[in-house]
């Protein structure tokens, strides 16, 4: 099967990392761990890659970087307690649990 | 055309650089690459913006995207913070701090004549507290009436306020503020927390939240008496950002339940909601300021709690060269 998306590492380094014309022409998703989705066989895409220095992924490798941060994310979230408050109000503290993340092909 | 004529006539102007500020469809000759190029408006998108200082979830903000304000929320541990920071449209620089540290805490106002209000403390309590800010420091002026956190508000400025919603039942309470004290005013219709929220206090927009049992649509416009409910959003959600007025306003991100966070933005133009172009990063308990064509998000839980900024513009202005293949 054709890829979809291709994936990289970058850290955001704020202004200018996604500009607007970037934004308008592909479709980018952040996801924990400094990973990034772009489209793949796209040029736009692979342009910007090459702006902020992406180190490209599979979508395994990727994967697993997303992976270790939510799993260390959800053991945070299991461990945050505060005696004799109910799980309601826990996630009105922190938040819903994390959920599990699976990135597309 | 007729129109581009009668104000620039029929010859295109040539220039060594672009103009300085093109209207949108003008067209012009780039001597310097020998090319035809012109002002084209797109669709929205966000584009990054400068990271926050602190990384927070269920923090608050108030301001617009060249001069926005962040305060409160929690740490990526779930504690409880005073920090603020202010925006210039670049970057963040921290001020003055809360007086008291706080999450799920609402806001109302401006960069420098803000209100803070409500929220949990380091010892898991709801408050009351509230607190201005003169654009340096925070001080405490008259509680709350009711004691909540996960509450939403909205001002023009720190002497008028409206404050509703949040984690006390039947989530439904509305306050307004007068510069001097706070009065219990019409409750809103579906009692709820963390709803997004835009307006003034005399006319605001609440839309999305989280009832207890269920991440709802519902949108419940405030005309300065009384809250009736409009169409709801298309993704229902709670712990959305908001951005805008009454009758024009952004909503963007949030938590839709199991699976989790959405980075989805709609717009609202007084009737009903359409969906725009996506967050870059998905996440849940962000802030937001701005307006609906020039917004901003800030921080939220993806997870961890982040300092990622977003900077939404609509129409996205660019310059384009004319193609003549």
């Amino acid at each position: 099967m054709a890829k979809t998306y291709q994936y990289c590492v970058a850290e955001n380094w704020g202004k200018g990392f996604i500009d607007h014309d970037e934004s308008q022409r592909i479709t980018f998703k952040g996801f924990p761990g400094n990973v990034w989705q772009v489209p793949a066989y796209n040029k736009h895409g692979n342009l910007w890659i090459a702006k902020v220095a992406g180190a490209v992924k599979t979508k395994d490798e990727a994967q697993t970087i997303v992976t270790a941060v939510v799993d260390a994310a959800q053991d945070a979230w299991d461990d945050n307690n505060v005696e004799g408050e109910s799980s309601d109000d826990k996630i009105e503290r922190l938040g819903s649990k994390p959920a599990d993340i699976t990135l597309e092909e | 055309m007729s129109e581009y004529k009668t104000i620039h006539g029929t010859k295109v102007r040539s220039y060594t650089t672009d103009p300085d500020n093109p209207i949108t469809g003008q067209v012009w000759y780039d001597k310097t690459n020998k090319v035809l190029q012109f002002q084209a408006a797109g669709a929205g998108a966000w584009a990054t913006g400068g990271a926050l200082g602190t990384a927070r979830f269920s923090l608050t903000g108030v301001g617009t995207q060249t001069a926005a304000l962040a305060f409160g929320g929690r740490n990526p541990s779930g504690t409880p913070l005073a920090v603020t920071e202010k925006y210039n449209g670049s970057s963040w620089t921290e001020v003055g701090d809360l007086n008291e540290a706080r999450g799920q805490l609402g806001s109302a106002g401006t960069q420098t004549s803000a209100l803070a209000f409500g929220g949990e403390n380091p010892d898991g309590n709801n408050q009351d507290l509230t607190e201005k800010f003169n654009g340096t420091a925070w001080s405490e002026v008259a509680d709350l009436n009711t004691a909540r956190s996960s509450l939403r508000g909205v001002g023009a400025d720190n002497t008028s306020a409206l404050a509703f919603g949040g984690a006390t039942s039947p989530k439904q309470q509305t306050e307004l503020w007068n510069n001097t004290c706070w009065a219990e005013t019409a409750d809103l219709n579906t009692g709820r927390t963390n709803l997004g929220v835009a307006g003034i206090s005399t006319a605001a927009l609440g839309a999305g939240g989280d009832t207890g049992p269920a991440h709802v649509a519902i949108t419940e416009q405030w005309n300065g008496t009384s809250w009736s409910e409009v169409a709801d959003l298309n993704t229902a959600r709670s712990a959305l950002g908001g951005a805008g007025l009454y009758t024009l306003a952004l909503g963007f991100g949030g938590y839709t339940g199991p699976p989790g966070n959405t980075n989805k933005t709609e717009s609202w133009n007084g009737t009903s909601w359409t969906e725009l172009a996506d967050l870059s990063t998905t996440r849940q308990a962000l802030g937001g300021a701005g307006t609906q064509a020039s917004a901003l998000a800030f921080g939220g839980n993806a997870p961890p709690g982040t300092t990622a900024t977003e900077e939404w513009s609509d129409p996205v202005l660019t310059i384009k060269t004319v193609d003549t293949d």
